[in-house]
């Protein structure tokens, strides 16, 4: 990838940003807030909010997140081997998407997959 | 000193200045983008409409087609607030972030050169080109990838606990459909050896469409887009029956118009995305010029989207993340491992350049 690669993302992000930047901001100057505290309080069915929503989540997405980590970096270490197939061994990705699969498997097995 | 200023010049000039020709390439493809967010908008209230029986919008304009500039119009003139239990300075960001990633994304694909390639070939039409390079699969489903992160900040800064699901029903997503697009991208990349998607088009022009020679790859990839695009089956990030609005409930005004106009972007570049690596991209049997082969393609590709949210139920969370981990996974790694035979297979027989 050369260097004019790098600016073509660079304007791509510029203009979009730009625009996004405009379009949310630009139309600020001609709108006035009126700010009540029914208006600013987070939608809650119409109900009065109850307590913050600043709350622990699901010990779950913990497990997923870490199986994902790892997993993705197999998935990172098959990008050289897809495109370079024919002139390297084949050995270590096998392995390495095997031992991904058996972990799924294990992960199944064991039920922590499991959405409780 | 000729101080006439011609088109010709224009474009010597602008063809000199890297800066200039890849921000003149830049705005070709969001005007390109901004045409193809409105059609899809369009197709998505009528044809959803017509399936259920309903009319759709008929009062404003013709067919009701001035009805999505009578709604920009009235996003952008809404008054302005912010929650107060919002993070304000994330919760004002999320929609310029989420924009210029889903705009980003649009870098890779080939619109550029279908443009360029509409000129006179004296120009160089090839200059004018910022998709080829060789990576750009890669770094579009980088910028892709980013989007459910923006989501996750989004609903957590918003302040609201509908949001703060959906944005980590959004994670959950990303985690679980992430590796399998992957593993079935890297079926395409087996077969032309290439992360470039110029290149991997070109391929396609000498052999079948890879649709057809990597089958279980396409299904895969077409599942886990719709998931990554969080379309339904699997919008759980904003299931309307459930969670209001989901991860954007809490936005409006101009806010709310930048959110919905980087999904349709985002699902404009997967659409664009599966067209170029399963479908054969600018390629088609008919001489029409390649941009109007890429868009129609395209277009027709999300008209499928459509159809399947007016067909499909919504999955629950867990259905998700089992078909994304216990099926998607297995199929798209097995099978991305057993791509190089069909390859060979292939080039015996002549279906693989």
């Amino acid at each position: 990838m050369a260097f004019v690669e790098n600016i073509a993302i660079l304007m791509f992000l510029f203009l979009g940003g730009a625009l996004g930047f405009a379009a949310e901001f630009i139309p600020r100057l001609f709108t006035k807030p009126r700010p009540t505290p029914e208006k600013l309080a987070p939608f809650e069915s119409g109900e009065d909010p109850v307590g913050t929503a600043r709350i622990r989540f699901r010990i779950q997405y913990y497990i997923y997140a870490v199986a994902f980590v790892a997993f993705d970096i197999v998935v990172a270490l098959a990008i050289p081997w897809a495109v370079g197939w024919g002139y390297v061994y084949w050995t270590p990705i096998i392995l390495l998407l095997a031992v991904m699969l058996a972990v799924v498997g294990y992960y199944s097995a064991k039920g922590d997959l499991e959405w409780i | 000193m000729n101080t006439q200023i011609t088109l010709t010049g224009i474009i010597v000039f602008i063809e000199r200045n890297v800066y200039l020709r890849f921000l003149l390439v830049a705005i070709v493809a969001f005007i390109i983008v901004s045409i193809g967010s409105l059609i899809e908008l369009y197709i998505e209230r009528k044809f959803w409409a017509r399936i259920m029986s309903r009319y759709g919008p008929t009062e404003v304009g013709k067919f009701g087609t001035l009805q999505l500039i009578a709604d920009a119009v009235k996003f952008l003139v809404k008054e302005d607030f912010s929650p107060a239990a919002a993070d304000k300075t994330i919760y004002n960001l999320v929609p310029v972030f989420s924009v210029t990633v889903s705009f980003a994304s649009l870098l890779a694909i080939p619109f550029d050169y279908t443009v360029a390639s509409l000129f006179p070939s004296s120009l160089h039409p090839l200059t004018f080109v910022a998709s080829n390079f060789d990576p750009s699969l890669l770094v579009a489903f980088g910028f892709f990838a980013l989007e459910p992160l923006i989501v996750l900040f989004g609903g957590w800064a918003a302040g609201g606990k509908y949001t703060l699901i959906g944005g980590f029903r959004s994670a959950a997503q990303l985690i679980s459909y992430e590796i399998p697009l992957v593993l079935s991208f890297l079926s395409v990349v087996v077969l032309t050896q290439s992360l470039n998607l110029f290149q991997i088009i070109q391929t396609q022009a000498h052999s079948w469409p890879f649709a057809v020679l990597a089958f279980p790859a396409f299904i895969t990839f077409t599942v886990a887009l719709l998931a990554e695009l969080e379309r339904t089956p699997f919008d759980l990030t904003e299931a309307d029956t459930e969670l209001v609005s989901g991860w954007n409930t809490e936005y409006g005004g101009t806010k709310f118009l930048l959110v919905y106009l980087s999904e349709y972007i985002r699902a404009f570049a997967g659409s664009a995305i599966l067209v170029s690596l399963f479908l054969g991209g600018w390629l088609g049997p008919a001489p029409i010029p390649p941009l109007i082969w890429l868009f129609l393609k395209t277009i027709i590709v999300f008209t499928v989207l459509v159809w399947i949210r007016a067909a499909y139920p919504r999955v629950r969370i867990d259905q998700m993340l089992a078909l994304g981990w216990r099926i998607l996974i297995p199929v798209s790694a097995v099978w991305l491992v057993l791509t190089p035979f069909v390859a060979h297979v292939a080039m015996m027989h002549g279906a693989l350049a």
